[in-house]
């Protein structure tokens, strides 16, 4: 399988975050958020040594109140930098401060497989 | 007209050095060595602005200079033209022209600060002559008789004359600036998204901060904010303790709600203290007495 390039900074602003649509959330105490995702059945969790490991059938992801919002942001209209802009209005940051914050944290999401980036462009300024 | 233009600016005080740019522009790179450094700046997307500085005693050939960038650019690239830069202030300089965009090259000398400047803006979506020259105009130089300022990152503060900045950190709503003076030190800090982790209560962060230490804690205002003051010793013995030895630890704590933000300021001396109110930190338009 071949690698994919990275992100410029211009791609992942445009870019537009969907969420897995397998992912079932859960309120969790005031602004607490859960993530259950459903996890591929594999040989080992199937009986027999199902029946001697339990293997959790889904991975829980808990998401503090920065991570709910970002999470909750993330429609699947809205391009990344809208995204920024809302947590940035939100939480009174800079776009920056914001930017730094909800990159990362997406990036985080995709690479658990939470969310994927949609639509983004090959051109764009290389930084 | 002007007012628009300058309500969508933002002024980046640095190392003696103003600078007024678009908002929006913020500090991607930055060096605290007055001897030879840069700022880099970007908009949302890429690098906009470099502003570089190396120290000299005396003023360099401005032409020969410019035309060593000239011919250094050629190298880089034969088929970049050139144009002359309208004057502005002192600098000298001119206009980049390739196919991916503009630059703008400009140079001045500043005898006071013995440092030569060098300002690079780039155009990536076509040269914006007016925004070139509010620029070039904005940039300046500081008048040092009581203290220097600094403003960046969402910090605007002036020192005592004499203190030098050490680090600057900046995290996403964490901004440290920590100064020096001899033996004496001094941070300034600027937490934001307070509404995110703050409890409400400015004592019991300030004895967090300085733990380990005995705190004696008072409740002055500050910049008309309520605050919290705190003074601590470190001594190595209990000896110390008694003879009033050690390092003086004196903490100035305050929430702004119109920045959304925490203050902090920490000074560290031996002998005479160092009073955070010294530091002239501004956090809104509510005293500070500061422009």
């Amino acid at each position: 399988m071949s690698k994919q390039p990275a992100l410029t900074r211009s791609d992942l602003l445009d870019a537009v975050p969907v969420r897995n649509q397998r992912v079932i959330t859960e309120q969790q105490g005031g602004d607490r958020l859960v993530l259950r995702v459903p996890l591929r059945e594999r040989w080992y969790m199937k009986p027999p040594l199902g029946w001697l490991m339990p293997f959790s059938r889904e991975r829980r992801v808990a998401l503090d109140r920065l991570g709910a919002a970002v999470w909750e942001a993330c429609d699947g209209r809205r391009t990344t930098e809208e995204v920024v802009e809302r947590f940035a209005g939100r939480y009174h940051l800079t776009f920056h401060e914001a930017r730094i914050s909800v990159e990362q944290f997406l990036r985080e999401l995709v690479r658990r497989g939470l969310v994927v980036l949609a639509g983004r462009s090959r051109g764009g300024d290389q930084r | 007209m002007e007012t628009a233009a300058v309500s969508a600016s933002e002024e980046i005080v640095w190392l003696g050095m103003r600078l007024v740019v678009p908002a929006g522009w913020e500090i991607l790179r930055h060096s605290v060595r007055s001897q030879k450094g840069r700022l880099v700046l970007m908009d949302r997307r890429r690098q906009r602005l470099q502003l570089s500085w190396v120290r000299m005693p005396t003023a360099p050939a401005l032409d020969r200079a410019m035309a060593d960038y000239r011919s250094r650019d050629l190298e880089e690239k034969a088929d970049r033209t050139f144009s002359p830069l309208p004057s502005v202030g002192r600098w000298r300089g001119f206009r980049r022209h390739d196919e991916r965009a503009v630059l703008t090259r400009a140079g001045q000398y500043d005898a006071r600060l013995e440092r030569w400047v060098e300002m690079a803006v780039e155009w990536p979506e076509g040269l914006d002559a007016e925004l070139e020259e509010r620029i070039l105009r904005g940039f300046g130089v500081e008048g040092e008789a009581d203290g220097r300022r600094w403003r960046a990152f969402g910090l605007n503060v002036r020192t005592p004359p004499r203190w030098v900045l050490e680090t600057a950190d900046a995290k996403p709503a964490d901004v440290t600036f920590t100064f020096r003076e001899g033996r004496r030190a001094a941070s300034i800090r600027r937490i934001g998204a307070t509404e995110v982790w703050y409890e409400g209560n400015l004592e019991g962060f300030l004895r967090k901060e300085a733990a380990g230490m005995k705190v004696k804690v008072s409740a002055p205002k500050h910049n008309r904010h309520p605050a919290c003051l705190g003074e601590s010793r470190q001594t190595r013995s209990r000896l110390g303790e008694w003879l009033g030895l050690g390092r003086l630890q004196l903490d100035l704590v305050w929430l702004c709600p119109v920045a959304h933000a925490m203050f902090h300021v920490t000074t560290h001396a031996r002998g005479a203290a160092v009073l955070p109110e010294q530091f002239v930190v501004r956090c809104c338009g509510r005293g500070g007495g500061e422009r």
